[in-house]
C-alpha cells in the first residue's frame, strides 16, 4: 500500500521486484487487498504477454491514511 | 506493550523508506524536452534559410505547420510503445503527460490554422510552451525548467529588439536555452 499510495499504476512484475517478494505470496497479499475494495487489480495482454496492473483504489487510500495517522497518534507523534 | 511500540515505529518507518522507493525518475521526463528542442529549433533554422535563400518567400513558414503534425505523430508513437512496456507510473507523470498532451494539442490546432487567421505567432506559441514549460520545472522541483519556461514567456518582449527574419535565429537559440539545455540536464540528473 505504501507503494501503491505514490503511483497512479503499478505491474505486478514491479511490485514484486520492489518489496522482495515471491509470486504466491505477493498474489495472496493482492487479493486480501482487493476482496477489501483497497486495490483494483486489471488483466489483459501486450502482444502475447499477460500484464497484472494494480492501482489503489479511493478507499484504499483512505484506510492507508487512517492506518499512518493511528500509528502517529498511538507512537504520539 | 514496549514490544507494540516498537512495531509501530518499524511500520511507519517501512512505510516511509517504500514511498521514498517509488520516488520519480526525473529523466524519464527529458525525452519530451530534447525531442520538441531539436525540432522547433531546426524548424526555426531551416525557416530562416528558406526565407532569405529560397523562392518560396514567406510560403516557407507552411514548414510550422508540417513539422508540428510530423512531430506530434511520432510523438504519439513514441508514448504509446513506451506505454505498453511501463512497469509503472506516478501521479505526476500523469499529470504532466495529460497536460502536454492539452497543450501540444492547441499548438498544433493553432500552427495549422495560424496562416488563416489574426495570430501573432511569436506571442502566442512561446507563452503557451512557457506555460507548460515553467509548471513542469515547478512539478519537477527543477529549476532549469522553470527558468526555461521564464525565457519563454519573455520571448515576445525581447524579441521585438530583433527585426525581419532575424526573429527566427533569436528563436532557434531560445529554444535551445529554454527545451535542450533543460532537456539534457534533466537527462543527467541522478536525484
Amino acid at each position: 500500500m505504501s507503494l501503491l499510495i505514490k503511483l497512479k499504476s503499478a505491474s505486478f512484475v514491479y511490485l514484486k521486484e520492489q518489496l522482495n517478494a515471491t509470486q504466491g505470496n505477493l498474489s495472496v497479499q493482492l487479493n486480501k487487498l482487493k476482496d477489501a475494495d483497497y486495490i483494483r487489480i486489471e488483466k489483459r495482454f501486450e502482444g502475447n504477454y499477460p500484464l497484472t496492473e494494480v492501482k489503489i483504489t479511493p478507499a484504499g487510500i483512505q484506510a492507508f491514511e487512517t492506518h499512518v495517522r493511528n500509528l502517529k497518534d498511538y507512537l504520539h507523534l | 506493550m514496549k514490544l507494540e511500540k516498537i512495531s509501530a515505529q518499524e511500520q511507519l518507518n517501512l512505510i516511509e523508506q517504500t514511498i521514498t522507493q517509488a520516488k520519480e525518475n526525473l529523466s524519464n521526463h527529458s525525452f519530451a524536452f530534447i525531442y520538441w528542442g531539436w525540432l522547433v529549433s531546426f524548424t526555426a533554422l531551416v525557416n530562416y534559410a528558406l526565407l532569405n535563400f529560397s523562392p518560396l518567400g514567406n510560403n516557407s513558414y507552411l514548414i510550422w505547420p508540417v513539422t508540428s503534425i510530423l512531430g506530434i505523430v511520432f510523438i504519439v508513437g513514441y508514448y504509446k510503445k513506451a506505454e505498453k512496456t511501463e512497469s509503472h507510473r506516478t501521479h505526476l507523470e500523469y499529470f504532466l503527460s495529460r497536460m502536454w498532451i492539452v497543450i501540444g494539442l492547441v499548438l498544433v490546432l493553432f500552427s495549422v490554422l495560424s496562416p488563416f487567421i489574426d495570430l501573432n505567432p511569436w506571442f502566442f506559441f512561446p507563452l503557451v510552451a512557457g506555460i507548460g514549460t515553467i509548471v513542469s520545472g515547478v512539478v519537477l522541483k527543477f529549476n532549469p525548467l522553470i527558468f526555461g519556461g521564464m525565457v519563454l514567456i519573455g520571448f515576445p518582449f525581447y524579441s521585438m529588439l530583433v527585426n525581419g527574419s532575424s526573429l527566427l535565429l533569436l528563436y532557434a537559440a531560445v529554444i535551445m536555452v529554454s527545451y535542450l539545455v533543460p532537456g539534457y540536464a534533466l537527462k543527467r540528473y541522478r536525484a
